[in-house]
This record gives structure tokens, sequence and C-alpha cells, in this order.
């Protein structure tokens, strides 16, 4: 009985850990592709001047399989005499608009998770919060 | 009874390896987000597009079409604004500053002096002043040279070099200074030694420097390591350079 007793706490024990250890696996292989999807189009976007309607449906798509997301996207133009810059935002005005041409600096993508990751639930802390999210920012001139 | 207490110890020993797994792998992400960071943010400051400015248009006038203005202050502001934004900072005063004392070099390798400055961003002005065969000379990016001594200007081939020679020379002054400035840290917490390289010797010839350079090396926000007086820390660092040019 005693024996059976410790086999069973064992097992659960044991499968916590390893759900554990799946569960951290998914969140840093997760977390680098969400930072390499939104670091690369927000390079290729400022190179080419512009984010375009195929690129963001692209850059969606791809995001799509790792979770929902919000999508911000964000183009600041600076001025000389004020660090305030000027600031568009939102899919509808700044995908397909040159933005070079319009005079913008720097074009900024961010991808934040509509939920929170399950490893939360392992590391039950205020201080973190696991959520994936990946941000860029990139000058257009 | 034993083999219960066997493997809890075992499991708690994989807890703690678990543990400091985690911070490995948070110094790497760190890594990846510092470089790419600092890629986007080198490469603004060199390619930044200079306010149409009345001072700016004086100046792209003067008739020095070959040589390429740098405003290093300019670059500077563009460097951080790109690099802040990139790891989240840029509405948060108090973090820039602390961060700012994480970028311990920045660099605008010019045409025939090179500035440095470090994280309190105090800019140092060093020639390329270099002795060959026993007579000091003062070297640019070009075959162009400085005859100290005579107080003329010179080709290299004049003095019987040639141009690999040359770029290694160059190359290795720029590197050693680089490398002087970021290893002056006696009263830094971070006793670590850094050294960059930028492949002098090396077949690449896109390791070399040839063209204006902005160039930039950051530790990174320490890491706690998980050790045992929880004084040990990583640090995540990189280094990244852009060439100037301007069209």
């Amino acid at each position: 009985m005693k024996d059976l007793v410790a086999g069973t706490i064992i097992l659960i024990v044991l499968f916590g850990l390893l759900s554990r250890i799946v569960v951290e696996r998914d969140y840093k292989i997760k977390e680098i592709q969400v930072e390499d999807i939104v670091y690369t189009y927000t390079q290729v976007a400022s190179k080419k001047g512009m984010l375009t309607t195929s690129m963001y449906k692209e850059m969606s798509k791809k995001l799509g399989v790792m979770g929902a997301f919000y999508i911000n996207i964000k183009a600041e133009k600076f001025f000389k005499d004020s660090e305030i810059p000027l600031e568009i935002e939102g899919e509808k005005t700044i995908v397909g608009v040159d933005l070079r041409n319009e005079g913008f600096d720097i074009l900024t993508i961010t991808a934040i998770a509509k939920s929170n990751h399950v490893l939360n639930v392992f590391y039950n802390t205020n201080r973190v919060i696991y959520k994936l999210n990946g941000r860029a920012s990139a000058p257009v001139f | 009874m034993r083999l219960f207490i066997w493997i809890s110890v075992l499991m708690l020993g994989i807890n703690i390896l678990l543990y400091g797994d985690m911070a490995i792998n948070n110094l790497e992400t760190a890594k990846i987000k510092y470089k790419r960071a600092l890629d986007s943010a080198t490469y603004a400051a060199a390619k930044y597009r200079a306010y149409a400015s009345e001072e700016y248009m004086e100046n792209i006038s003067d008739g020095f079409s070959e040589n390429i203005l740098v405003n290093k202050e300019e670059a500077l502001e563009w460097f951080y604004r790109v690099f802040f934004r990139n790891i989240n900072m840029e509405d948060d005063q108090l973090m820039m500053t602390e961060m700012k004392k994480y970028i311990i070099l920045k660099s605008v390798i010019g045409y025939d002096k090179m500035y440095i400055a470090g994280k309190d961003d105090i800019w140092v002005e060093i020639n390329y002043e270099i002795e060959y065969n026993g007579k000091k000379y003062r070297f640019t990016l070009s075959d162009k040279l400085y005859d100290i001594e005579q107080g003329t200007w010179k080709h290299t081939r004049d003095i019987g070099l040639d141009d690999e020679t040359r770029l290694e020379l160059v190359t290795k002054h720029i590197k050693d200074n680089i490398n002087n400035i970021l290893n002056l840290r006696e009263y830094e917490k971070n006793k670590g030694y850094y050294y960059v390289d930028f492949g002098v010797v090396d077949t690449d010839v896109n390791s070399e420097i040839k063209g204006i350079n902005f160039v930039a090396f950051v530790e990174g926000m320490p890491i706690p390591a998980f050790s045992k007086k929880g004084e040990s820390k990583f640090y995540a660092v990189s280094f990244a350079g852009a060439e100037i040019s301007r069209n």
C-alpha cells in the first residue's frame, strides 16, 4: 500500500515536471518565432520604405499560427526642435503608404498575444507575466 | 520509501537546473534582442535623415564633396531613438537613463580620425597616428597620409606601403582604441574583459574598416544568474556597426 501511494505521488510529480518542461519549451520556441517574424517584416518594410498589404497579410498569417495577436503598427516623423514626433498609427493608416516619401523616419511593429501563455500556471508570480510578444523598430529613411 | 526519497531528490535537482536554464534562456533572448536593436540603431545612426537646417545646407555646399559630414550628436540621437524603441523603453526616462549606463561604447570612425564616447556620451577625438618604419604618420581611410615630421600630405606608395598593410595598420589602430576604451572599467562592478575584433588579417574583405562607420557596444542590463549568493550576473553583450554614406 505504501509503495502504491509513493508510486502515485511520484507519477503525479513527474507528470507535473514533464508538463512544465514541455510548456517552457513551447514558450521559448514561440517567443523566438514571434520576435523573428516581427523583426523580419519590420526590416523588410523599412528597407522598402513601406509596409505593403501583401507583407502585412503574410505577417499576420504567420503570427496567426502562433496564436491570436493584437498587431500595432506605428510610424514616426521627427523634427529638429522637438523630441515629440508626429505619429500615425494603425493598419488602415500605414499599410500600403509610402512612408519614406511621406517623410517618416521610424516604423515600429508590435505584436502582443491576446491571452497569457500557459507557462503562467507554473510560474504563478505577479512579477513576470508570460505573454508572447514581439516588437521591432527600424528606420525607414 | 527509499526510492521515493531518491526520486524526490532527483526532481528537486531537475527543478534547480530548470531555474538555471530559465536564466540562460533569458540571456539568450536578451542577446538576440540587443543585437537586433543595435543593428537597427547603428543603421539609423549611419543613415539618419539630416534635418534640412540652414546650417546643414551651408555645410554641404562647402565644396568638399568627397568628405562626408558626420554630425555625431545627431547620429547618437538617432541611435538612441531606434535602440530604445526596439527594447520598448522609449517612454520610460528612468529606464533609458539606467540602460545608457550599459551602452559602454559608441564610436564614429571617420575619414582621418575617430570619435569615441563612453556611457557618459562625452566624445573623445583620436587621430590615426601610427608609427611606420620608425616615423610617425597620421593615416586616413584612403591611401593619403600626413607626414607629421615634414608637415606634408603623401600617398602610402611614397613611403613604400602597400594597400593591404595600410588597411591592416589602420584597422588594428582603430580596433586597439576601441578595445582600450571598452576595458577602462576598473570602477565598474562588472570586471569582465571585452575584446572586439574586426578581423584585421582576415581574408574576409567585409570585416576591414574601409569606410566611415558608426559602431556601438552594449553590455545589456545585468541578468541575475540564480547563484548561491545572488551576486553573479549575466551580461547580454553585443556589438554592431553600420557604414555611413550620404547620397
